[in-house]
């Protein structure tokens, strides 16, 4: 163990708040952690913990309204009163940072290698040929494909996963003592998240960095860095070594994110178990409680019929772009059995959310034939089809974009149940009432506004919505992508208890495996428009037939 | 690469633009058909100024006994040929008296373009640099005056302070009659005579780029990328102009080319006022004159500027924008 | 052209944007109306509005016959006599007389002229933004001609060709202007109708004529209203032009009017030009600041955020 004389960095009782009396807001409180040279550092928590304010307060990059409090020392320089022209000289020289989003890091009018050579040139003199010799070595050693070419490209050229290739080579260009990586992979494809993480963690070592890691998600931090930092509401709760992360934390709200978390290796199953929940409780003298819940399992599940529901023959759907026609769903064939829940993963772009519009008929197919327990509503139109696929719901992925701003979900409710046809208020009043308690809300959400809610409880409003026409069938496109750990478990269990309660079927869409292996009976693997493999929720996992399947599986392993 | 891309889109901006024009030419000629009168007289000048048999002449070549349909065709013949007219108060075809006074429209609003792009950007880069202080408000408001007083009105208050009062400009005209200056001379002389039209134009354009300027920059400053260039290091000068400001260019010339129309329109007053000798001032005195084949004329042309400068903002733009594609 | 560039923001027009002159951000908590009408520039635009909209409709009363005939002797100055406190014209015409006068021509073809444009960009852009396709594409060439044609030229020509009647006045400035607003309801349109709670009505049932009345129009509307003031202010200065070029209904006022015969005496009574002009500007500048609270109060961007 070094002294803390040794220590890189030392952030000490850090505090940041924006606003003023009244609305202020304390982001970060009274936090304490460092990192050694050549150490790895990971701050963990769920949204607005304060990991992302505490990494711009390191960097001087928050905003002109925050209020600090503390100290920061890097290198012995002390970076919370130091002057602009300080912090400039130490920013991208001695700190290199990168974010979460690729698309949008990079400024969108320069050529890749300039932004690289932009930085480069800010902290050594060095002439035009010179910087751009050094971006093109830089590049080869984010190990970005054709460096020669795609130094010259424009950041709309290149992929996701290229793009944070080129943040990083932009952040180590100076060969910093310390890299912050800001949620580096969230946007990310899990097999390109895998890669990204091996860069980073091989420079780490070739450059002798120091890296601080912020990232939401335990697997990740466990993996890739020696101790972690679990934030909460912006306080420390534990400091503990990533290697033992899984069995030696202690603090329950930690204990509590690992339960609640859907690992692939955990092997967990709606019909076998319910996934724990973290409960938060604000004390009345301030600080906070946590406990952890775990639900009584549903009893009784019943097992999917022979009786065939929903039916997709040999369907396509493609939409036009700039360049022609893209064959987003290319010839997909599958059925879902009464009371199933059939699972469908697959990588950003694969086609799976047009599959999912395509069958609830929001946008056309080319071809193919969708039938709803053997009825072909393929072609309907008008009331034909509103009629026929009334017992068909979705619920949908982003909690912010999926309820009208401007209607109360008493609203928003009544509404639905006018265009289904219950022609009595009184009956209406009733079944909305009925729904709100069914999903966990209290009837005082009927007068509220969707922005007066959480993303988890928006979330309980789209399946309300969804839910109170009575479906049989239930399509749910990513619908807890958005959500924390321990929000995304309380509605994963709420699915699951209103599929025994309700006897439902679900679609379930999602990029997440760990999330599919939880809620399917079987699962079906989408490529390219294509589904390239299906089987039992006991098979899959264990043994996968296509070698996409297995890369897939061992990217989360 | 990039010089391809550009003769691309010149191509694709030619080839949009076929429609727009057409529809131009079928907008003037329904305007012509709301006319008193047949198109002939409208053409021939006021009634009584051509022979009966040069109407019957014009009757036959304008083909108003025909379907409307023909008319349209004869129409679109005699606009190939630049056959816009005659107009009888300057004895004149209507397409020479056109292209003869464009120039001198032209001068003026590219000279006030230039001087409201200058002020109205500088404007706007310190608002948005120091956003919320005494400065900002101090422009804002005054910006805000600008945008809401009429530029005409503006253009006669400086002709009573900076001509009449002071007599530091002349009130009107484009150069000093009978003064026979050349060179230099008569350019500085023609330059003096542009200062008040170009302020009354300028004043509006100021304030719609200041604006402009001042939002995107304060909305692109709150994009991601902006936090990259900070992380490098780069000073705050740095990252304002070559980050901030850089992509902010790109609203300002969608947005300069959507005023582009609203600033020739914007000639007749000032024209008029200044009695400055360019399109505008003949739009005025044709309407003085009620003659409608100047006018619809002016009008065509105008049109056909404005698409020409469209597809120019468009070029620039795309040379601005790498993403936008060919 | 610049409708089809697929530049990265579409910025629809530069709104006046005074919230930088605000201390803070409107409050967010309280309703939109709430936080409109406590806002001080709101106030501030409201105390020119409302004394200048009395003014036109006590016009008939306070002044009461014509306000072209001659009532005294040409060109007394302001203050120069009690019973004209703005003095007269050349013609010996009252200038307070005047000015109320021109207030109902001024304030009505404003508000008429930003009416036809929503109303026309509202059905135009609605239209082509929900349905898309071939109705798109014929609608967007449309607005695209209106949008190419100098606006204050084809006013001259359609007053010129129609006579100068304020119904005339009132369809020329709408013409040229609500391509402004078919645009940014097009815009809207187009994105709203894929936005998922859209998405999530139409897998429900909800017709088309539903969907569009109460899911995207209450969202699409706030930036529509904003544009309104802007196009009535725009149309005040429209029509000052025009009739200070003489194209405004010879039997009637107008502070352009009044501009164009107090031209002539520039050089000795500068004030007859300097009044109207001050009118006008006063009342646009009113018009903005509302509208610009107008922009603040219903901006999604500073409410709506929990």
């Amino acid at each position: 163990m070094s002294g803390p004389e040794q220590k890189l960095l030392e952030v000490d009782r850090l505090s940041v708040s924006f606003g003023r009396r009244e609305n202020e807001l304390r982001a970060v409180d009274a936090l304490s952690f460092s990192i050694g040279a050549g150490e790895a550092v990971a701050l963990v928590g769920e949204s607005g913990c304060g990991k992302s304010t505490t990494a711009h307060a390191i960097m001087g990059l928050l905003p002109d309204g925050a209020t600090r409090q503390g100290a920061v020392r890097f290198a012995g320089t002390e970076l919370l009163g130091a002057s602009r022209r300080t912090l400039q000289d130490i920013r991208g020289d001695k700190i290199g940072m990168i974010f979460q989003e690729p698309n949008s890091s990079l400024n969108p009018v320069y050529r890749v290698g300039d932004q690289i050579a932009e930085a480069l040139r800010r902290h050594r003199s060095l002439s035009r040929r010179a910087a751009r010799t050094r971006t093109l070595e830089l590049l080869e050693l984010v190990r970005l494909p054709h460096p020669s070419r795609q130094i010259d490209a424009y950041p709309h050229q290149l992929s996701g996963g290229q793009r944070q290739r080129a943040m990083i080579a932009m952040a180590i260009c100076c060969q910093p003592k310390l890299l912050i990586a800001d949620e580096p992979t969230t946007a990310l494809d899990a097999t390109i998240q895998a890669q990204i993480m091996e860069l980073i963690d091989g420079l780490r070592r070739e450059l002798s960095m120091a890296l601080l890691l912020i990232s939401h998600d335990l697997r990740l931090v466990a993996r890739w860095t020696d101790r972690v930092v679990v934030m909460h509401h912006g306080e420390k709760l534990e400091d503990v070594a990533a290697r033992e992360l899984f069995e030696t934390a202690r603090h329950p709200y930690t204990l509590g994110l690992i339960a609640a978390s859907v690992g692939l290796d955990r092997r967990l199953h709606y019909r076998k178990t319910t996934l724990a929940e973290v409960r938060t409780t604000r004390e009345p003298q301030g600080g906070y409680a946590f406990a952890i819940h775990q639900p009584h399992r549903v009893a009784d599940l019943p097992p999917a019929s022979s009786e065939t529901l929903l039916s997709v023959e040999n369907l396509v759907a493609e939409y036009q772009t700039g360049s022609g026609t893209v064959r987003a769903v290319d010839d997909v064939s599958f059925t879902i059995k009464a009371g199933e829940s059939l699972g469908l993963v697959g990588e950003s772009g694969c086609g799976k959310s047009t599959l999912s519009k395509a069958i609830m008929r929001l946008i056309p197919s080319a071809s193919g034939r969708i039938a709803l327990r053997g009825r072909d509503i393929t072609r309907l139109e008008g009331d034909e089809l509103k009629r026929a696929r009334r017992p068909m719901q979705m619920v949908f992925q982003d909690p912010y974009g999926s309820l009208n701003p401007r209607r109360s979900v008493g609203d928003i409710l009544n509404a639905t149940l006018v265009v289904n046809g219950v022609a009595s208020g009184a009956e209406r009043q009733q079944k909305i009432k009925a729904m709100l308690d069914q999903v966990g809300l209290l009837p005082s959400a009927i007068d509220r506004y969707p922005h007066e809610f959480s993303g988890g409880q928006r979330q309980r409003i789209g399946i309300a919505r969804a839910l109170i026409v009575e479906p049989e069938f239930v399509v749910c496109d990513e619908p807890v992508s958005a959500l924390d750990v321990s929000i995304q478990a309380q509605i994963l269990n709420l699915l699951v208890e209103l599929k025994a309660s309700l006897g439902l079927s679900y679609l379930f869409i999602s990029h997440d495996l760990g999330v599919v292996q939880y809620i399917s009976d079987r699962v079906m693997v989408m490529k390219d428009g294509v589904i390239i493999e299906e089987a039992d929720h006991g098979t899959i996992w264990t043994s996968p037939r296509q070698a996409y399947t297995r890369e897939l599986i061992a990217a989360v392993g | 690469m990039t010089a391809l891309r550009l003769v691309q889109k010149t191509g694709r901006g030619l080839l949009n633009a076929i429609p727009l024009v057409i529809g131009v030419l079928v907008l003037n000629f329904t305007l012509i058909q709301l006319l008193p009168g047949d198109a002939a007289e409208v053409f021939a000048g006021e009634a009584g100024a051509a022979t009966r048999e040069t109407m019957e002449l014009l009757r036959i070549r304008f083909g108003v006994d025909q379907p409307v349909l023909d008319q349209l065709i004869i129409y679109f013949y005699n606009l190939a040929r630049l056959n816009l007219g005659f107009s009888v108060r300057y004895n004149a075809p209507v397409a020479d008296l056109i292209l003869s006074r464009l120039s001198m429209t032209v001068l003026l609003k590219l000279a006030a373009l230039a001087l409201a792009l200058a002020v109205g950007v500088a404007i706007g880069v310190a608002m948005a640099v120091w956003r919320g202080s005494w400065l900002d408000r101090f422009l804002s408001a005054l910006v805000l005056l600008f945008y809401s007083t009429p530029g005409f009105w503006i253009g006669l208050m400086l002709v009573v302070l900076l001509s009449i009062n002071l007599g530091w400009f002349p009130p009107e005209g484009y150069r000093t009659i009978g003064s026979g200056l050349k060179g230099w001379a008569y350019a500085a002389d023609v330059a003096r005579h542009m200062v008040l039209p170009v302020l009354a134009t300028a004043t509006f354009f100021v304030a719609i780029f200041a604006r402009l300027i001042r939002t995107a920059m304060i909305d692109i400053s709150r994009q991601e990328f902006v936090r990259t260039a900070k992380a490098k290091g780069l000073t705050p000068a740095q990252v304002n102009i070559k980050h901030i400001l850089r992509n902010a260019l790109i609203p300002l010339t969608t947005v300069t080319g959507m005023q582009l129309g609203t600033l020739l329109g914007g000639s007749v007053v000032i024209e008029t006022i200044f009695g400055w000798p360019g399109l505008g001032r003949l739009t005025y005195e044709a309407v003085m004159a009620r003659e409608y084949v100047v006018l619809l004329g002016i009008l065509l042309m105008s049109s056909l500027v404005v698409i020409l400068a469209n597809l120019l903002t468009d070029l620039l733009q795309t040379w601005l924008d790498p993403r936008i594609k060919a | 052209m610049t409708f089809q560039s697929s530049s990265a923001r579409p910025l629809s027009f530069p709104l006046p944007s005074l919230s930088f002159l605000r201390r803070r951000p409107a409050s967010r908590s309280g309703s939109t109306w709430a936080s409109f009408i406590r806002d001080p520039f709101v106030i501030l635009g409201f105390a020119v509005v409302v004394p200048l909209i009395a003014l036109a409709i006590l016009a008939p009363v306070l002044f009461p016959g014509d306000p072209l005939s001659t009532v005294a002797p040409a060109l007394i100055p302001p203050g120069g006599n009690a019973a004209f406190p703005l003095g007269t014209d050349t013609l010996g015409r009252n200038v307070a007389a005047g000015l109320a006068h021109g207030a109902r021509i001024s304030l009505s073809i404003g508000a008429l002229a930003a009416l036809f444009s929503v109303g026309l960009g509202l059905a135009v852009g609605a239209t082509a933004g929900y349905f898309g396709g071939l109705a798109d594409r014929i609608l967007v060439r449309v607005t695209e001609l209106f949008q190419t044609t100098p606006s204050f030229l084809l006013a001259v020509v359609i007053v010129t060709l129609g006579g100068p009647s304020v119904g005339v006045i009132v369809l020329a400035i709408g013409l040229g202007s609500f391509p402004i607003v078919a645009r940014l309801v097009r815009a809207e349109f187009r994105s709203l109708k894929n936005a998922d709670f859209v998405m999530a009505a139409r897998s429900q049932g909800f017709g088309n004529w539903r969907i569009v009345r109460e899911e995207i129009l209450p969202n699409a509307l706030p930036p529509v209203l904003t544009t309104a003031s802007v196009l009535m202010a725009s149309a005040i200065l429209t029509e000052s032009g025009l009739s200070f070029l003489g194209l405004g209904d010879p039997n009637l006022v107008s502070w352009g009017s009044m501009i164009g015969a107090g031209r002539e005496m520039l050089q000795s009574a500068w004030y007859l030009t300097a009044i109207p002009g001050g009118m006008i500007a006063l009342s646009i500048l009113a018009v903005n600041l509302v509208g610009d609270g107008l922009n603040e109060a219903l901006n999604p961007r500073l409410r709506n955020r929990g």
